[in-house]
């Protein structure tokens, strides 16, 4: 059956760099007419990459693509779009202050010119139609930032399929559906696919893929892994697929130690404006835990909550023998904590500021020369002394940072707390984007933490690096922990995921 | 070659003696153009005098602009003060009072600023813009259509004992100390830098927006007795083109427009004879003072574009 089908888009070799990291390693697939063909990995295997490329969004380093028997190189969603290739984003894809109908048109307001002005009503009247068409039960001229996550995800849906897409891709959106939203997107896909059209799938979600998709296609580390049919499907299988890597000697650490009874951050039943409800948690003296999970499962919320940086509506976070309560960061700070967001550019390093200026920033205090003066020598002491310790690459300590490569920029905020001498290091994904030579030297770096007994909150989208790294491991799933395991019971990437998911 | 000179261009003492040497130029231009009346001693005098007023409030006003923040109704509040100040005197007839009055004043509108902008979770150049209608309603509400003067003899005695100069030394120092060799104005710059991340740092922007407002509201305070010294009288009119003259003098003085990593209080001096000069020498080369202000404003956008490094996009900090 599948050998009749027409072949519809083909990728050939394609590569995407952003800088240093390799997104997409010499990709090969092909989609067919009368498919639905799901897309499964981890984070960052470049599932989302590749279907951006084909959807316009962003331009490959090399490699090409066949559209309809057609060279593929589309300049923009909008050409995509004109062609018959859609793609609902994992993002917010609406934008708010605009009435549904301009946010379905978006871009081709010229259809509905009339001279020099567009025709709102006209425009407004074709939205509704579209969505009374599809089942959606919204009114075209409501303002969108009053609509709920879900009906803001059935805006962007209607919005792909009022272009009567060839190909649809569909990126992460389910986990924003509810039932009856995920009901009618499945519908659609279907229709889709008995039309002739095909759909790429992308979901977290493997029951969900096993269920709706006709064929997945595995990508890991930005490789194609392998393709599956549905007789083949397997969650088993498929997992091993997406996860299966092999460990380096000596890229994690290798022993047992043990940790401290002492606990010296607890969080006592917080709740936070989002993602946490009454969460407790405990870490150690001289403990690696390690906190695992989906992206949106709340993890990098506890991570914040914990350091001040996050809204604290009941419980309390408190710190150390004395038992202080962390209200707000300079608390935090004020009893070494410290702490790196994933969010790194935008909330962990200025980037227009020094190397200098950076790393100094966490020592003010110590650097005093006498009452509030600060002595200019041991600041260039302090600063020159985390630059040599991490061995950091920069020509200069004067240098802005937004001219270091990420592993470098890393190594700043890493430079910051350790020149603070934080004992309580909260680190959310401190390898992203970092190529494998600097994350060797992290890693290496967070296990001497550890023998030094300082504490450290390792939260992660790598599974991998938990479990080469934790004393301990917490999986989380929608704001709350469903799995803790040691590092004695030699857990394995499949029974973690097996409660991620 | 290039790399050479990009070398140079970011060279830390490049940007320090730029602006020196500028000014060397520009004086020489003039004194050269107007055949030496620019450099008379009676012209020297004035510009000094003037320039004196711009520093200061330009000195205070770096502890708002490090943190990337705008204030336009510093000129606003000058005038604003100097009334307040000037009909302080004339009704007790004590200069310790009006000093102190003028001093306290300031702090106060200027802390008011920066309490709405963090309370209201506005920017704080929206709440200027404001400020800056209401506090000169306000100043006209205060004077009417009169203008307050001081005697004669109170004034020019002041001026005469050199209070002037004391006045801005002393404040001048208080600021650099403060600014350059302790935490406070490192912790503006890096709020400057990413106010996120100084967040993050332990930096609460509430409360070292507030005191650095503080501090230019002490400058705009002795601003505005130095305004008094120098005229003797206070009108509607006083102070109308300062704030403009402070912004120039900042980013002229080498200081980015955006705040962050280049924030000194030195340009704030280097700025404000540099408009010093600039003015008077335009004006007495015969250009209108119409003329002046278009040149002013081309010079304040040309530094503007100067002072973000991004090759493209819109103005933006993380340049």
């Amino acid at each position: 059956m599948a050998a009749n089908k027409e072949v519809l888009l083909e990728v050939h070799d394609m590569v995407k760099n952003f800088g240093v990291t390799v997104a997409l390693n010499h990709v090969d697939f092909v989609v067919k007419r009368g498919e639905i063909r799901g897309l499964i990995g981890e984070n960052g295997s470049g599932k989302s990459t590749v279907s951006s490329i084909i959807s316009g969004m962003q331009k490959p380093t090399s490699g090409t693509m066949t559209y309809k028997g057609q060279p593929w190189a589309p300049a923009s969603t909008l050409e995509a779009q004109g062609k018959g290739i859609c793609m609902i984003v994992q993002e917010a894809g609406t934008i708010q202050g605009i009435p549904v109908a301009d946010n379905i048109f978006l871009g081709h307001e010229k259809m509905f010119m009339r001279g020099p002005v567009v025709n709102h009503g006209k425009m407004v009247k074709e939205a509704q139609s579209l969505l009374d068409k599809l089942g959606i039960d919204i009114d075209a001229s409501e303002r969108t930032e009053r609509l709920s996550m879900q009906q803001c995800k059935l805006v962007e849906i209607a919005k792909g399929m009022y272009w009567d897409p060839e190909i649809f891709i569909v990126d992460e959106t389910t986990t924003a559906l509810s039932q009856s939203g995920r009901t009618l997107l499945y519908r659609l896909m279907h229709e889709l696919r008995d039309n002739g059209k095909a759909v790429l799938f992308i979901s977290h979600d493997l029951e969900e893929l096993i269920e709706q998709c006709d064929a997945v296609t595995v990508l890991r580390d930005g490789k194609i892994i392998g393709s599956l049919d549905k007789e083949e499907f397997d969650p088993d299988v498929m997992k091993k697929m997406m996860v299966g890597r092999e460990i380096k000697g000596g890229y994690y650490r290798s022993d047992y130690d043990g940790y401290s009874d002492e606990v010296v951050l607890k969080a006592d039943c917080i709740t936070t404006r989002h993602d946490l409800m009454c969460f407790d948690l405990e870490l150690h003296k001289g403990e690696i835990l390690g906190i695992g999970g989906l992206s949106e499962c709340g993890m990098h919320t506890v991570g914040k909550a914990l350091f001040g940086a996050e809204k604290i509506l009941d419980g309390q976070v408190t710190v150390g023998p004395g038992k202080t309560v962390v209200k707000d960061p300079e608390t935090a700070i004020r009893n070494s904590i410290g702490y790196t967001s994933k969010d790194r550019d935008r909330e962990s390093v200025g980037l227009s500021g020094s190397i200098h200026e950076n790393i100094a920033s966490t020592g003010y205090i110590v650097n005093r020369l006498f009452g509030p003066i600060i002595s200019f020598r041991k600041e260039k002491k302090y600063v020159a002394k985390e630059i040599r310790d991490l061995s950091l690459k920069c020509a200069s300590p004067y240098h802005t940072v937004n001219t270091l490569s990420g592993g470098n920029k890393q190594k700043v905020v890493f430079g910051k707390w350790i020149g603070a001498d934080s004992q309580i290091l909260i680190l959310d994904c401190p390898t992203r984007g970092i190529d494998i030579g600097v994350k060797a030297a992290m890693y290496q770096l967070i296990y001497k933490f550890k023998k030094e007994g300082r504490s450290i909150l390792l939260i992660s989208e790598e599974l991998q690096e938990l479990i080469g790294m934790s004393d301990r491991i917490l999986i989380m799933k929608d704001g709350k922990v469903v799995y803790e395991t040691k590092r004695a019971d030699n857990p394995t990437e499949n029974d973690l995921i097996e409660h991620m998911i | 070659m290039k790399e050479k000179l990009n070398r140079i261009v970011e060279n830390r003492w490049f940007n320090r003696l730029l602006t020196p040497a500028i000014l060397v130029l520009v004086a020489l231009f003039f004194t050269v153009a107007t055949g030496g009346r620019f450099a008379t001693p009676r012209n020297l005098q004035l510009m000094i005098d003037q320039a004196l007023i711009v520093a200061t409030v330009a000195t205070g006003a770096v502890f708002i602009f490090a943190t990337g923040n705008v204030n336009i109704s510093m000129g606003a509040a000058t005038a604003l003060i100097a009334t307040i100040a000037a009909k302080a005197y004339v009704a007790t007839e004590s200069i310790p009072l009006m000093f102190v009055i003028a001093i306290v004043a300031g702090a106060i509108v200027l802390a008011i600023t920066a309490l709405l902008s963090t309370a209201l979770h506005v920017r704080v150049l929206y709440i200027t813009v404001v400020m800056m209608t209401l506090l000169s309603s306000l100043q006209k509400g205060i004077l009417g259509s009169s203008t307050v003067s001081l005697p004669y003899a109170v004034y020019s005695g002041m001026k005469n004992a050199g209070l002037p100069y004391i006045i801005f030394i002393a404040f001048f120092i208080l600021c650099l100390v403060m600014f350059h060799f302790t935490s406070f104005g490192r912790k503006l710059r890096y709020i400057g830098i990413n106010d996120t991340c100084a967040e993050l740092t332990g930096f609460k922007k509430s409360r070292y927006l507030f005191w650095g407002f503080v501090v230019a509201g002490v400058g705009v305070g002795l601003g505005a007795i130095l305004t008094i010294i120098r005229a003797g009288s206070i009108s509607t009119d006083t102070a109308s083109s300062l704030n403009m003259d402070c912004m120039l003098a900042i980013v002229l003085g080498g200081m980015s427009a955006f705040g962050g990593s280049r924030s000194y209080t030195w340009s704030a001096i280097l700025g404000a004879v540099l408009v010093t000069v600039l003015n008077t020498g335009l004006q007495m080369m015969g250009v209108s003072s119409t003329i002046i202000q278009a040149i002013r404003g081309i010079i304040f956008i040309v530094l503007l574009v100067m002072s973000q490094k991004r090759p493209n996009g819109l103005p933006s900090r993380d340049g």
